[in-house]
Parts: structure tokens; sequence; C-alpha cells
């Protein structure tokens, strides 16, 4: 996180310090119009004798508006430059950071927790540098040179003037506080709120069922009465501090006509500083509402930076290893010997003791109820989560040793939730490598059995699906993503739970087009059915993180254990698409 | 379309007449005091330091000082008196808005909630309701205030000099226009990056969600590609709004240092005649500022105008809509049920003579229990959803115990009707309060209808037992879990009818035994209606009703359908076929 904003500063330092320049020379020009009024308005007492000097005085005026306008679009600018510089920057660092974590680093991070460090903390950094370079840099060089340009008329009249300025500071930097306070008190409830209705429209045929509809308003105008209320807190706060900012300026106007216009009798600065000063006091307004608002950002982007540095922290996966392998796509046999793995920090064994052997060419099934560990032994498979050495062999060499990216690209794994992104079917299937042609992937689609679907959608395989285009059927989906398979020239493949929403017909054809594709490859097939893996080479039993049978169909049948268990639960079961 | 909706403001204001006549004339007010503030300070000018003196009569100049700090106090504690005012309107209509529309979500009957998502209902709650609190907080106040302003500074400077008055209203137009197109330009720029951003965001949701898929198939560096494409898209079209909002501020001082100019110019130069004294001039260019913000600020309130009256509109467009309100309180009282029902010749269509059911007869006699069988939109779940009047036949007529049901309180009939869904609604409370659901139900039935639904064990394992509290929608039990919680819930209610809707899809084949002798000991005296996939759930009712295609094409128990060798004995041996 250092290291990225530090070369985030480097990259920006010319720019930051040309900021600051600007809106000196921003704020120094800004405060000519309120002297050269004053200017003006002493010349006015003997018109015929200063008309030249008067006209000089307003074209310097306008001339002096042109430049504070030009300044002010750059410095607008260049902030905007930086800003979004830092914005993008920390996006595309925090996001290749994210893709190297290990799984079971982010695993226990909510995914709408990683999806605030992207949008919220990151909003929070580039605010609270947007408002140190736009607002904090004004509040200084406002009290700078405005003050400096006010001592320069009079030196006691500016300190009776600044005595209110002062006062309102501190009233506007504590009122803030109870503010900020009340204000989350009434987020809070809105989002209760919030919550509440999405509930409750979710929920209407339950609560019609059960006739809990009068019982749900009340409710309702309970957490309504309670947003109400607290923003009528957050309004009243609000209220009380502009008022009371409105009142302080006000005493400075009094000041400056009592004690001003006495200097102005004895002579001591003409009616033209007198209009002048009226103008200065107006360059504090903005300053003194802005400061306490720069010291909650401060605090808030503290609290974000902690966050973040904390994800850029996180243990990597390694993609690099020293003694390399070929990056040749690897094949062959599996073989895994003795394996035992848990979670990190989860007590329970998931799987215990596990050793099995799959030839080249062979195709295993795996069936075992839920929770019996069959997805977990495939995500070591992909070193998805670390195993010691000697446990997982692919062609006799130990997983460890095999380049990461070789290793995946060697295995087609076909998981079980069938997460579409939201682009062109096309780009879900070849997931957006940009190798395959649209002739390879209609293949892919034919022998998935989807490719009736897709012709009949208008755009083929180049329509959007998901949350920006059309949605999908569970089947559909499925289908999508067993596309991938086919595509993938693979030497190793996975099938984890894919056919469930399957109709028996069409997964019969796309087991049967698996068969053909797997020949010489190695294959798993994980399933709760009996009809998936009946064919298999081998199969496996999982209980419980154990390997309690394997043989083929026959020897499993014969065996009368738990394989036979299903077998006859299955018999007795009527599936949904035989009714269907 | 104007007139309705005027009307619709109107009639959400009406309440609060009193209240917007006070503040409207306390702004009139507050705007005279605010410009009675610069003609203090010009009476000082002319009047006293011009001449030299600081004594006029019983006028000083210290007086003066006191009044203005009078007329600061005065009316700022007015504003703080109207603006209270206001907020608290703007609070009691939104809290009254709010009330309204989810009053209406929880009367409205399913057929609006079929057609209307849960996700425009729940922006209407929230988002819409944000938007039309700035017109009522903030426009409506301050739209009147700015008018009153304007009309009064524009009077005074005509009043002190017409001439001049005019001279200086040439700058107006530009004004005008500058601050109307810089508006457009801004929102266009806004609602482009708008765009970006939830580009960006729904492309950051869906990587992190398909977090496992990306390291699985190896495409960080496709996703890091795109991603960088987005951020930097995102860049590009923010960017320049940074040179208009700049532009902004400095053209507005521009104006108003080219007002200051004329002003000058034509008072030193004779123009017209005219010549004003020395404080005049000040206080020209004090209300020509002054000018410049109500003008700029009623452009920026015609937008919000304009969002509010949509999202007024949109609100009002369901509210409008009475047809589809629900009347649970009209009709016979029903107290007793035996639980004979009655379909005599139901047609019905959810959508105009697309009929989903076709002249439907059939009988069921108290304490029998009868399955419907059929393929997805046979119209099974319609069936279920007509008796608990979901929705009202179009044709024909449903009996219960002989009566029409439609001659019944909905909420009575409701209550003694209990259904158990496939994917059923938990609520983010306590197992407790989901199994309750606002009934009074003692702590010691509840456990026993945990018992009944065999979620002992379960609950058990729970770290608070029956008091944990659920996740959103109950996320963090599975739907096999959830589904013994809605029989659990069921059990505790007792109904006298008893409706369950592929209810045990996903409870394992051990505990929906379980589940199914609970019921059948519950439904012995009471009627029950299933709707289920396995033929183990199926093959003991005492009736059995096949429909296809919305009609009934067999009836009976499970021999007599065997024997007549139709649909359903079709349906029950090819399974068993296909497990060979």
């Amino acid at each position: 996180m250092k290291k990225v904003l530090k070369y985030i500063f480097k990259k920006q330092f010319l720019i930051i310090f040309s900021i600051l320049i600007f809106i000196a020379l921003n704020v120094y020009l800004l405060t000519f119009p309120s002297k050269i009024l004053g200017q003006i308005i002493d010349y006015l007492y003997d018109i015929e004798k200063n008309k030249i000097l008067i006209i000089n005085s307003i074209k310097f005026l306008i001339i002096i508006s042109i430049f504070a306008m030009i300044t002010r679009v750059i410095w607008k600018r260049l902030i905007a430059i930086t800003t979004r510089f830092l914005e993008k920057t920390l996006r595309d660092k925090l996001f290749e950071n994210f893709l190297k974590i290990k799984l079971s680093s982010i695993q226990n991070i909510k995914n709408g927790e990683i999806m605030s460090y992207f949008v919220k903390d990151i909003g929070e950094l580039r605010g609270f540098l947007y408002r140190i370079l736009s607002q904090g840099s004004r509040i200084i060089f406002v009290f700078i040179i405005a003050t400096s340009t006010m001592k320069s008329v009079n030196t006691s009249l500016t300190v009776f003037t600044l005595i209110p300025i002062l006062i309102t500071t501190f009233i506007v930097i504590i009122l803030k506080q109870y503010i900020e306070k009340s204000f989350k008190k009434s987020q809070k409830y809105f989002t209760a709120l919030s919550e509440y209705v999405q509930e409750s429209t979710d929920a209407i045929r339950t609560t019609k069922a059960y006739s809990g509809e009068l019982n749900q308003l009340k409710k309702f105008i309970k957490k309504n009465n309670l947003l109400k209320r607290s923003n009528m807190v957050v309004d009243m706060y609000s209220t009380i501090l502009s008022i009371s900012v409105a009142i302080c300026f006000g005493f400075c106007y009094g000041i400056i006509i009592i004690y001003g216009s006495r200097l102005v009798l004895n002579n001591i600065i003409t009616v033209g500083d007198f209009v002048a000063f009226t103008g200065y006091i107006d360059l504090f307004y903005s300053p003194v509402m802005w400061l306490p608002g720069i010291i909650t950002k401060f605090k808030r982007a503290q609290i974000s930076y902690g966050r973040l540095d904390k994800v850029f922290n996180l243990e990597k996966e390694n993609f690099m290893l020293e003694n390399e392998n070929s990056k040749n796509l690897i094949h062959g046999d599996i073989r895994i010997e003795n394996l035992s793995f848990n979670y990190p920090e989860n007590i329970d064994q998931v799987l215990n003791n596990i050793s099995l052997e799959i030839k080249e060419g062979e195709t295993l099934g795996i069936i075992g109820t839920i929770g019996s560990g069959k997805t977990t032994l495939m995500n070591l498979l992909l070193r998805l989560y670390h195993i010691p050495d000697g446990k997982i062999f692919i062609n006799n060499i130990d997983i460890n040793k095999i380049n990461l990216e070789t290793l995946r690209n060697s295995i087609s794994y076909i998981t079980q939730d069938n997460f579409l992104f939201s682009s062109t079917i096309k780009d879900n299937i070849s997931l957006f490598k940009e190798n395959f042609n649209d002739y390879e992937i209609e293949e892919s689609t034919k022998q998935s059995m989807i490719s009736d679907d897709i012709n009949s959608m208008k755009n083929g395989i180049y329509t959007i699906i998901g949350e920006r285009g059309i949605d999908l059927s569970g089947g559909q989906k499925q289908r999508v993503v067993i596309s991938r398979a086919f595509l993938n020239k693979s030497n190793i493949l996975i099938f984890d739970d894919t056919f469930s929403a399957l109709d028996n017909k069409t997964e019969k054809s796309v087991l049967q087009n698996i068969k053909k594709l797997v020949k010489n490859k190695t294959c798993i097939i994980i399933s709760n059915r009996i009809s998936d893996v009946k064919d298999s080479d081998k199969i496996i039993v999982l209980d419980a993180g154990s390997i309690v049978e394997h043989g083929t169909h026959q020897e499993l049948l014969k065996n009368k254990g738990l394989y036979f268990k299903f077998y006859k639960q299955q018999s007795s079961m009527q599936e949904d698409s035989i009714l269907n | 379309m104007r007139n309705k909706t005027l009307k619709r403001c109107y009639n959400i204001a009406k309440p609060h007449i009193k209240t917007i006549i006070i503040v409207s004339i306390f702004s009139v007010i507050i705007e005279l005091l605010i410009l009675s503030k610069p003609y203090l300070v010009k009476i000082v000018i002319d009047d006293f330091l011009s001449l030299g003196i600081s004594e006029k009569g019983f006028i000083s100049l210290n007086i003066i000082g006191i009044i203005y700090i009078c007329i600061v106090i005065l009316e700022n504690s007015l504003d703080f008196f109207t603006r209270t005012q206001t907020n608290i309107m703007g609070e009691e209509i939104l809290y009254t808005i709010r009330n309204k529309i989810y009053k209406y979500t929880q009367d409205a009957n399913i057929t609006f909630h079929d057609k209307t998502p849960a996700g425009k209902l729940f922006v209407r709650i929230t988002n819409d309701v944000e938007d039309i609190s700035a017109l009522f907080k903030d426009v409506i106040t301050t739209l009147f205030k700015d008018i009153i302003s304007i009309i009064a500074i524009i009077s005074i400077m005509i009043y002190f000099s017409f001439k001049l008055s005019m001279l200086t209203f040439i700058i107006l137009p530009f004004v005008v226009i500058t601050s109307l197109s810089i508006t457009k330009i801004l929102n266009k720029i806004y609602d482009a990056s708008k765009v970006v951003r939830t580009n960006i965001n729904t492309f950051l949701a869906e990587s992190i969600y398909g977090a496992k898929l990306i390291k699985i198939f190896n495409i960080q560096k496709e996703k890091q590609i795109e991603c960088e494409k987005l951020t930097q898209e995102f860049v590009d079209t923010r960017i320049p709004s940074a040179t208009y909002e700049g532009l902004f501020p400095g053209l507005m001082t521009l104006f108003e240092n080219l007002a200051i100019t004329i002003i000058v110019t034509a008072t030193i130069n004779n123009w017209f005649g005219i010549s004003i004294e020395i404080g005049s001039i000040y206080i020209f260019v004090s209300y020509i500022k002054s000018l410049f913000e109500p003008i700029n600020r009623i452009i920026d309130n015609i937008e919000i105008v304009q969002e509010a009256v949509v999202s007024i509109n949109k609100i009002y467009d369901i509210l409008d809509h009475k047809e589809y309100l629900e009347d649970f309180e009209k009709g016979k009282e029903l107290n007793h049920v035996n639980g004979k029902i009655e379909f005599k010749n139901v047609w019905f269509a959810y959508e105009k003579d697309n009929w989903i059911l076709k002249n439907i007869n059939f009988v069921i006699n108290p304490g029998e229990t009868i399955a419907l069988v059929g393929k997805t939109g046979s119209g099974k779940t319609t069936i279920t959803n007509l008796i608990n009047r979901f929705y009202d036949v179009q044709k024909g007529e449903i009996l219960l115990d002989g009566i029409n049901i439609s001659e019944f309180k909905k909420r009575d009939l409701r209550r003694h009707i209990g259904t158990v869904l496939q994917d059923p609604f938990i609520f983010a409370r306590s197992i407790k309060d989901n199994i309750k659901l606002n009934k009074k139900i003692s702590d010691e039935e509840i456990n026993n209808a945990i018992k009944m639904s065999s979620a002992t064990d379960f609950v058990n394992s729970l770290p608070n037992k029956i008091n944990e509290i659920a996740k959103e929608r109950g996320e963090s039990f599975s739907a096999g879990q959830k589904q013994l919680i809605a029989f659990a819930r069921i059990f505790a209610h007792n109904p006298d009818i008893f409706i369950l809707d592929e209810a045990t899809a996903n409870i394992d084949t051990y505990t929906e035994n379980l589940i199914q002798k609970s019921i059948d000991k519950l439904s012995k005296e009471k009627t029950a209606i299933f709707i289920a996939h396995r033929l183990s759930t199926i093959v003991n009712v005492d009736k059995i009703i096949v429909l296809d295609k919305g009609e009934i094409i067999e009836q009976g128990n499970h021999n007599e359908l065997l024997q007549t060798n139709g649909y359903y004995a079709k349906l029950y041996n090819s399974y068993y076929e296909s497990l060979g």
C-alpha cells in the first residue's frame, strides 16, 4: 500500500506542486476586487480629477477577474487529474492484488466487504486528497493572504474582525461533530428501514398466507418514525450551524460599522478601505465552513487506509517457482497419497487420509453426501489451498512443484455454481481469452446441447447475458458452463455436480459427448446421481471426508454398502424431471 | 397530465397549508431585513463618513452598528424558526408518504406483486421518497424566498435609480444563459460517468463473486486488462467536469465585476444623466451580487423539481390503483372449519383469456389427503393459490364446507390454511419469531413444533438455539434447514387445512420420512394437499389429481391410477426403467 501511494505521489508530485501555486495565485487575485472597489469609491469623491485613475482601476478589475477565472479552471482541472489518477491507480492495483490473494485468505471476508474496499475506502482516500488540495490549501492561503492584505490596511481593525471569525470556527467544529453523529444515526435508521422494506416485499406471500399485514405495517411505522425523528435532529443541528455562522459574520460587519467608521473619521483609513474590508470578510466565509469537513475526512481516510493496507498485505499465491517445470500442458495419471486436510481456522477434518489413483484415459466417478469433501478434494487438486509436499502427484510430479499457471491451464474444472459474467455468451465460454474463434465456440455449444437455445437468440453467441442482458434458466446456465470443457484443450477434466439442472434426455446426450471428449484424457465426474457416475471406470464413495467404498458400478452394487443405499433411495425417489 | 401532477402535489401539501403560509410571510420579512443591511452601510457612508460626522441628531454611528447587529439577530432568529418549521413539515410529508406506500404494498393483492418486481417497490419507498424530500424541505421555501428576493432587489434598485438599474440588468440574461448551459453540460457529464461507474461496480462485484473461477481458469490477466480499461474510461469521462466546475464561479465573479464596471462608468461619465451618491453605488454593488445567488439557485432547483415530480408521479401511479387492494375484513367470520373443499367448474387466468385452469372439478372431503401431480405450468400451484384466495376465480366457484370462499373474511380464511413452499421465506429475526410470525404461541408449543418437524437437532446445534437470529433471507441456513423451519411454523400454527408445495424437495429421504409421520399424525382429521415430486410422498394419499395444461386428466388413488394405465402409470413406470 505504501509502495503504491509512493508511486502515485512520485508521478503526481509536479502536478500537486502546480496545484498549490495556482491556488495561492487564485486566492491572491480574489483579494483584488474588494481592494479595487474600495479604491474606486475613494476616487469617486473627486470624479473629475480621478477619471483616468478610475478607468484604469476598472480595466484592472476586469483583467484580474479574467485571470482569477483562468487560474481557477487550471487548478480545478489539475486536482481532478491527480485525484482521479489516485483513484484509478489504487483500484487497478487493488484489483491486481485481489486476484493474487490466496483463496484461504479471502474466503472469510464477505463479498460486500471486499466490494466496499474498492468503492468506499478508495473513495474515501480520493475524497480526502481532494479536500486537502482544494479546500485545505485554500483555508491556509485565505488566512495568510487575506489577513496580510487586511493588516496592510489596519492592524487593530483586522484583529477585531478576526475574533468573531475564530469564534465561529470553533463553534463550527464542535457543531459539526454533533451533526456527524446524528447523521450517522439517521443513516443507520435509513438502512434499517431499507432492509425491512426489502425483506417484507420479498416475503409478501408468506405474510399474506399468515395474515401478517397489519403487524408488518405496525413495525414499519415504528421504524419510519425513528427515521423521521433522527432526520429532524440532523436538520436541527444543521440549521443551528448555519444560523450561528451567519450571526457571527453579522457581528464582524457590526464591528466594521462601529470601529471602522471611527477609523475613517479619524482619517486613519479611507471610506474605500472601509468598503473593501466588508469584502475581505466574505472571503473567510467558505473556509470556516470547510474546516470541520477536512477533520472528519482525515479520520475516515485514516481508517480506510488501514483497511486497504490490510488487504494489500494478505498472503498471495506463489506463481513463480525456482525449479520451474516446463510450460507445456501437463497430462497423465493423478495420484493422491494419504491426503488429509482441514480449512484454516477450522477444527473439523474435511478430508481424511485419502489415497487414490486415476490413470490417463480413465474416468473417475465420485459420489457422496453433502459436505463429504468432494469439492474440497478438487480445490486441492487445483492448488486453491495449500497442501504439504508429497501428497498429490500428476504424472509423478508433486503438484507443489508444478508452475501454478500450467497446472490450472491443464485442468478444466467445471464448478457446480453456474456463475456467469454479465457479458456475451462467447466471453462466458471462452472466458475472455481471445485465441478461440466463433466456429470453435459454436462447436463447443453443440457438444453441450445449448446451441439450439443460443441459435434462437437474435445475437447468437454474442447475446449478452446476466445483469445487463437476458436471464438464462438454471439448465441453460449449466450448459453454457459445460461448454467451457469442450472448448478448452485441457488434458484433465473435472465436472463437479454440473448436471443437476438438466433433464434426463439432455443429460444423457451431454454425458455421451463428454465420454467422446475424454477418451485419452483424465476425467473426474462428481455427482449425487447414480446415473451420472455409473459408467465410470472407477467410482469412489466419499462420506465425511473418507473413501468408504470404491470399485465399479456392478462391484459396488454387490457390496450392499452406502452406494447400494443411494441406489435404492434414488429408485424410490421420483425426480422432479420425471414428473415434469 | 400536468394538472394531475399539480393536484398530487397539492394533496401532499394540503395538511401543511398553515405552515406554508406562515413560512412564506416570514420569508418576506427575512428578505426585507437582509436587504436593509446594505442600506444601513449606505447611510453610514453617505450621511456620516462622507460628511465627516459621527452623530446626526439622535442617531450616531454606534447606534447604527447596534441596529445592524440587532437586525442580524432578528433575521436569523426568524430564519431559524422558518427553517425548523419547513424541515419538520418535510419530514412529516416523507413519513406520511412512506407509510402510505408501505401500507399499499401490504394491502395489495398477489396479482399486483406478480406484476411489480420487489426491487421496484423498494426503490419507490426509499430512493423516490428521498427525491421528493429535497422538494419539500428546500425548494418549496427557497423558491418562494428567492423569487421574493429577486423582486425586492430589482424594485429597490429601480427606486434608487431607474436608468442605472436598466443598464446593470443588461448583464442578467448572460448570467441566466451561462448558468443554464453549464448546468446542462455538467449534468450530461455526470450522467455519462454514472453509467461508467455502474459498469465498474458490476464488473468488480462479479469478479469478487467469481474470484475462484478466475483462479481456476487462469484469467487474471484478461480481467486486469478489463479493469484498467474501465477505470480509464471513468477518468476520461469524469475529468472534463472539473473545467466547467471551475469556470462557473469564475464567470459569476466576472459578471459581478462587469456589473460594477457598468455602474461606475455610467456614474463617472454621467451617462443618461446618471449621478448618484457614493453610498448608493455601494448598495448597487452589493445588491447586484445578491441578485446572482437566487437566480442560480432557481436554475439549480429546476432539476430538483423535475426529479421530484417524476418521483411523485411514480409513487402516485401505484397508490392510485385502488383495484389491487385487498379488503381483509369484508365478509363472514370463519370460526370453525370442517375442511371440505370443492372446486366447481373453476376457470382461471392470470392474464385475460390465457386460461391456466380450465373447468376444474374435484372434491376433497374433510380429513382427506390429496396430491396434485403434473408438469411445471400445469396449474398445480395455481390451485393452491386459489384456495388461499391469493387470486379470485373468473368462472365457477370454490366452496369451503359448502360456502363460497369469497364470502369469508380473507383474514379468517388464510388463518385456517397453512402453506409450506419449496423456498420458504425466512425473516431476519430469531428462529422463534420466524415460527411464531406475530401470533401468540408459547415456548412449549414452539419446541413441540420443532420436534414434530425433526428440526430439534438442527436448532440445538445453533449457538443461541431458538433465539438464534437468522441472516437476511435465512442465508445462513441451507435450503433444507429453511424448509424445516417452515414446517415448524406450520406445526405451531396448526391450521385446519395443510398445503405443502414441493415442501420437502431439499430434505433428505430420512428426515422427510420423519416429517411425513408428523404430518400424517396431524392431518389425520385435517384436509391436506400435497404438491410433490417424490413418489414416496404420493403413493399413500387418498386421491391423486393429475393435471395437464390446466385440465384434470386423471383422478383416483395410486392403485386405481396404475390400473387405468394412463399418464400417471406411464410416469411411474418410466422412472424405474431409467434406473435400470
